[in-house]
C-alpha cells in the first residue's frame, strides 16, 4: 500500500511530458514526410494566381477568366507572343471586311480538332459560341460591342458576322482582351452547359482535365494543329488570395510561377527567383479628373471645381514627379511612363510627338506649377480650392494606397490645399455612374486598347465610375470617329482627339504597366507572352522548362 | 428534460430569426453588390436592369419577407457572383472542409490543452505551471493570421516538412489547424487549471487518496471528471470560433472551406452567399450549444434537467 502510494506520487512531470512527447511522435510518424518534395513532378509545371473573380469553366460568366481557361479554350485569332499582333496562326487563317466595317468574314482553319474528341472545329462552333458570349448573362468586357451581329455559317470553314453598325475594332472583340473564346457546339448539343461544368473541351496546347475550388488541372494535348509541343506535360493553376502565401508557396518549391504583388517581389528575386514579364504594356495608370461632367445639355458640370480650370490640371501634373514615384513604387522594374492613357503604338491616332512633348508639358516642374497657379488665382479664386484624392485599397494593385499618398504630398508640397477621401472602390464605382464623383480617382488601372474602344469607355456620356473629362468638343469628334470607316480619316480624327486631350491635360497619366511574375528558374526558363489578355497572361504553352 | 430541450429549440429558432435580421440589415448596410460586380464602365441603365434582376429594387421589407419565405422551405436564393449557384448549395460544397479543419483543430487543442492545465493545477507553482502560463499568454497574444504565416515560413518554406497551403492529405491540415486551434488551447488551458484546482480542494478527492488510490487515477479519473464540465462549456465557444476563425485562416492557406467562400462573397457583396454562410455558422454553433448543454446532465450527476425545472 505505502509503496503504491510512493509511486503513485512519483508521477512526476518528467512521465507526462514522455506521454505527450509519444503522442506527438506517433503523429507525426503518421505524416508522409517530403511529400512536398515528392509532388514535384518535373512533367508539371504549378502557376499560383490570384483568384479570378469566379472560379468557372463557363467564360462570359466573369471578367478575367482568362487565366484559369486560356490554355484549352482559343479564341479565333492568335497574338504574336512578341508584338501581340493579331497573325493567321489561330483558329482564323485569314479575315476581311466590306468598306464600312459592317461584314467581317472569317475563313477558319481545316482539321482542328476539339479534346475528348468533340469532332473538328467548324462554323458552326463560332456561332453557337458567339451566342453564348452575347447571353443575357454574359459579363465579358466589351460585351455590348460584340452583341447585335447576325452571324451565319456560310459553310463549315466560312463565317460572316453582319452588324447595322460599323464595327471598326472587331478583331479586338476576338483576339484583345474581351476575347469572345470558342467551345463545342457537339459537346453542348450532347450534354449541355452542365458537360462545359464537367469537362469542357477546348482547341488549346492544354486540355481540362479537373477543376476543385482553388485549382484546376490541365494536361499536354499530343498532335495540336500548330505543330507546337508545350515543354511541361502537365499544367497546374492554383489560386492563392493571399500574397505571402503566393511566396511561401514559390520558395517551397510547390509553385513554380507566381504572380506576386510588387511589394513581395523583391524577396523573391533575393531568394534566387528571377521574373518573366509580358513583351507589352498589359496594364495603364491614370488617375482621373472626375467630375467634369461639362456636355452643354449636362447640368451637373461644376465649374467651380479647381480642375475645372486648365491651368490647375497643367499646374496639378506638374507637381508630380513620376520619375521618383516610379523608384518608390515599383523598385523592381517593370514599369515605365506614358504620355496618354490611349496612346499605344499601333493604335488609331498614335502620335509620336506627344511622347517628345511630355516631358516639357507634363513634367515635373515646381516653378511653372507656382506660375500656373499665380495666373489661375489659386486659392483665392476658388469657392472651394481642396483637391479630394481618393485613396482606395484595389485588387492586385497594392501601390494605390502609397500612390494617392505621394500624390497628395507632391500637391502639398506644390502650395495646393488637398485632402485624402477614403472610399470603398465599389463606393466610388456607384458614384461615377451616378455621376457625383467630384474627386481625383485612382480608378483608371486598365488593359490597352484600341483608340475608339477607350474613347467610348472614357470619354463619352454615359459611362462609369471611370469617366472623367467630358464636353461638347471632344464628343462629337468621338461620334465622328464611331462613324467614320475610312482608315485614313480615322487616324486623323483619332489624332486630333489625341492631341486635344493631350493639351487639355484631361488626366493624370502615371505608369505603363507590364505583367511580371516570379519564376523558379531551376524549373521554368522562360516564358513569352505579349500581355495582351484580361489577365496578361497568355501562351501558356510557352513556359519553357529550365532542363 | 423534454420540456428543456423544446424551450431550447425554440429559443434557437428566434435566435436564428434575430440572425436572420441582423444578418439581412448588416449586408445591405454594406453597399449595392451591382457597384461591386458590374465593369467599371456599366452604364446606369445596365445598373438599373441588374439591380431588377436580382431583386434589389424591391423595398427592403419586401426583399427580407421574400428571403424568410424562401429561406423556410431552404432556398437562400441564387448566388450574385457565382452564376449559376445556390448560396445554400456553395456553402454545403464547401462546409466539409470546413468541418475537416475545424474538427481537426479542437482535437489538436484538446490533446493539448487539457493534459497541460490538470498537470499546471496538479503542479501549482511548479515549472507545468510556468510553461502553462507562458503558453495562455502566447495563445491569447498572438494573432491567428501572424501564427499561421510563421508557420509557413518555418515549416513549409525553411524546413520544407509540411506543404504551405491547400486541402490534400493529412499534412495539409497540421498547420492551419495548429493555427486555428492555438488561441483556444490557451483559453481552454487556463480553465482546465482553474476547475481541476477547484476540484482538488473537495473532499472526496482527499478521501480516494487516503483510500490509496493511484494518485494518476485521482487526478485523470475522479478528478478530471468534475473539472471538465466548465471546459466542456466551453467548447460551445470554440465551436463557433472554429468558423469564424476559419475566414481568417482559410485565407492565408488557401484552404477551400466556408471561411474563404465569405471573404469572397463578401469582396463581392454576393448578399445571399453570405447571409448563407453566417445562418450556416449559426445553426452550427446554437445546435453545438444544444449538445453541449444535454451532454453537460451526462458528465455531472448533480445536473438533472426535468420537467419541473
Amino acid at each position: 500500500m505505502t509503496m503504491k502510494y510512493i509511486s503513485s506520487r512519483l508521477w512526476r512531470p518528467c512521465r507526462y511530458v514522455a506521454f505527450v512527447a509519444t503522442v506527438i511522435a506517433l503523429t507525426l510518424a503518421t505524416i508522409p514526410w517530403g511529400a512536398t518534395a515528392l509532388a514535384q513532378n518535373s512533367d508539371r509545371v504549378v502557376a499560383v494566381v490570384t483568384p479570378p473573380g469566379l472560379e468557372t469553366n463557363r467564360f462570359w460568366a466573369a471578367t478575367s477568366l482568362w487565366q484559369s481557361l486560356g490554355q484549352s479554350l482559343e479564341g479565333l485569332l492568335e497574338h504574336d507572343p512578341i508584338t501581340g499582333e493579331y497573325n493567321g496562326d489561330g483558329l482564323a487563317t485569314s479575315w476581311e471586311h466590306n468598306d464600312d466595317f459592317t461584314v467581317w468574314t472569317f475563313n477558319l482553319r481545316k482539321g482542328v480538332q476539339f479534346h475528348f474528341g468533340y469532332g473538328e472545329f467548324t462554323a458552326d462552333d463560332v456561332v453557337h459560341s458567339y451566342n453564348l458570349g452575347v447571353g443575357k448573362s454574359s459579363v465579358i468586357p466589351g460585351v455590348d460591342q460584340l452583341r447585335g451581329a447576325e452571324v451565319v455559317a456560310l459553310d463549315k470553314y466560312t463565317v460572316r458576322f453582319s452588324y447595322k453598325k460599323p464595327r471598326t475594332n472587331l478583331l479586338y472583340l476576338h483576339g484583345g482582351h474581351s476575347i469572345m473564346l470558342i467551345y463545342s457546339k457537339k459537346q453542348f448539343d450532347k450534354e449541355g452547359l452542365e458537360g462545359y461544368d464537367r469537362r469542357f473541351a477546348g482547341t488549346g496546347h492544354y486540355q481540362f482535365v479537373s477543376r476543385e475550388p482553388g485549382r484546376v488541372m490541365y494536361e499536354r494535348v499530343d498532335g495540336h494543329y500548330s505543330g507546337m509541343v508545350p515543354d511541361f506535360k502537365e499544367l497546374e493553376v492554383r489560386f492563392v488570395t493571399e500574397p505571402a502565401t503566393k511566396l511561401a508557396m514559390l520558395l517551397a518549391g510547390e509553385a513554380h510561377i507566381a504572380d506576386l504583388s510588387r511589394e513581395l517581389m523583391p524577396d523573391a528575386l533575393t531568394a534566387g527567383m528571377t521574373t518573366a514579364q509580358s513583351t507589352l504594356p498589359s496594364i495603364q495608370t491614370d488617375l482621373v479628373f472626375n467630375g467634369l461632367y461639362c456636355e452643354s445639355h449636362d447640368d451637373r458640370c461644376r465649374k467651380d471645381l479647381p480642375w475645372y480650370d486648365v491651368r490647375i490640371r497643367e499646374a496639378i501634373n506638374r507637381a508630380i514627379n513620376r520619375e521618383e514615384m516610379l523608384k518608390v513604387l515599383f523598385p523592381s522594374g517593370g514599369y515605365g511612363l506614358h504620355a496618354r492613357y490611349t496612346m499605344v503604338k499601333g493604335n488609331e491616332g498614335y502620335d509620336a510627338t506627344l511622347e517628345a512633348r511630355f516631358q516639357a508639358e507634363y513634367g515635373y516642374d515646381l516653378e511653372k506649377v507656382k506660375q500656373l497657379l499665380k495666373d489661375a488665382n489659386y486659392p483665392d479664386g476658388f469657392k472651394d480650392p481642396t483637391i479630394p484624392l481618393i485613396l482606395t485599397p484595389m485588387s492586385a494593385m497594392p501601390e494605390v494606397p502609397l500612390q494617392q499618398q505621394m500624390v497628395y504630398q507632391y500637391l502639398i508640397q506644390a502650395g495646393f490645399k488637398a485632402k485624402i477621401v477614403e472610399l470603398d472602390y465599389a463606393r466610388v464605382r456607384k458614384m461615377g455612374r451616378e455621376r457625383e464623383l467630384y474627386m481625383i480617382n485612382p480608378g483608371r488601372n486598365a488593359p490597352p486598347r484600341p483608340t475608339e474602344v477607350a474613347f467610348r469607355a472614357f470619354y463619352t456620356n454615359p459611362g462609369g465610375g471611370l469617366q472623367g473629362w467630358e464636353d461638347d468638343w471632344t464628343a462629337s469628334h468621338i461620334e465622328t470617329l464611331i462613324n467614320t470607316v475610312d482608315l485614313v480619316s480615322r487616324d486623323k480624327q483619332a489624332r486630333a482627339l489625341q492631341n486635344y486631350l493631350f493639351e487639355q491635360y484631361v488626366d493624370i497619366p502615371l505608369f505603363d504597366g507590364y505583367t511580371q511574375v516570379a519564376i523558379n528558374p531551376k524549373v521554368v526558363s522562360g516564358w513569352n507572352f505579349p500581355g495582351v489578355t484580361s489577365a496578361g497572361y497568355g501562351h501558356w504553352h510557352l513556359i519553357k522548362a529550365a532542363n | 428534460m423534454q420540456r428543456y430541450l423544446l424551450y431550447r429549440v425554440v429559443q434557437s429558432l428566434v435566435t436564428l430569426l434575430a440572425i436572420s435580421v441582423i444578418i439581412f440589415g448588416l449586408s445591405r448596410l454594406s453597399g449595392n453588390p451591382v457597384d461591386a460586380l458590374l465593369p467599371d464602365n456599366a452604364a446606369p441603365q445596365e445598373a438599373a436592369v441588374v439591380m431588377h434582376e436580382w431583386g434589389l429594387d424591391r423595398p427592403l421589407h419586401v426583399q427580407y419577407f421574400a428571403f424568410i419565405r424562401n429561406a423556410v422551405q431552404g432556398n437562400l436564393g441564387n448566388s450574385l457572383k457565382w452564376s449559376g449557384e445556390t448560396a445554400l448549395g456553395m456553402v454545403w460544397q464547401r462546409l466539409p472542409a470546413t468541418l475537416q479543419l475545424g474538427g481537426f483543430a479542437i482535437i489538436i487543442s484538446t490533446l493539448i490543452a487539457i493534459p497541460i492545465g490538470v498537470l499546471a493545477a496538479v503542479h501549482k507553482g511548479g515549472l507545468f505551471d510556468s510553461f502553462g502560463k507562458m503558453v495562455a499568454l502566447l495563445g491569447q497574444a498572438v494573432p491567428p493570421f501572424w501564427l499561421g504565416i510563421v508557420l509557413i515560413w518555418v515549416f513549409a518554406v525553411y524546413w520544407n516538412v509540411f506543404p504551405t497551403s491547400g486541402r490534400g492529405g493529412f499534412e495539409h491540415m497540421v498547420m492551419p489547424a495548429i493555427a486555428m486551434g492555438w488561441y483556444q488551447v490557451a483559453a481552454l488551458m487556463r480553465l482546465t487549471r482553474s476547475s481541476t484546482l477547484e476540484v482538488l480542494d473537495n473532499e472526496y478527492i482527499k478521501l480516494a487518496r487516503l483510500k490509496g488510490v493511484p494518485e494518476w487515477r485521482v487526478i485523470w479519473v475522479h478528478a478530471l471528471r468534475n473539472a471538465a464540465i466548465a471546459p466542456l462549456t466551453y467548447f460551445g465557444v470554440i465551436i463557433g470560433y472554429i468558423f469564424t476563425g476559419s475566414v481568417v485562416i482559410e485565407t492565408v492557406f488557401a484552404w477551400p472551406g466556408t471561411g474563404l467562400l465569405a471573404i469572397e462573397a463578401i469582396r463581392a457583396r454576393d448578399y445571399p452567399v453570405v447571409q448563407a454562410v453566417v445562418l450556416t455558422f449559426a445553426v452550427v454553433f446554437i445546435i453545438a450549444n444544444l449538445i453541449v448543454d444535454i451532454l453537460y446532465a451526462f458528465v455531472d450527476p448533480r445536473i438533472r434537467y426535468n420537467d419541473n425545472e
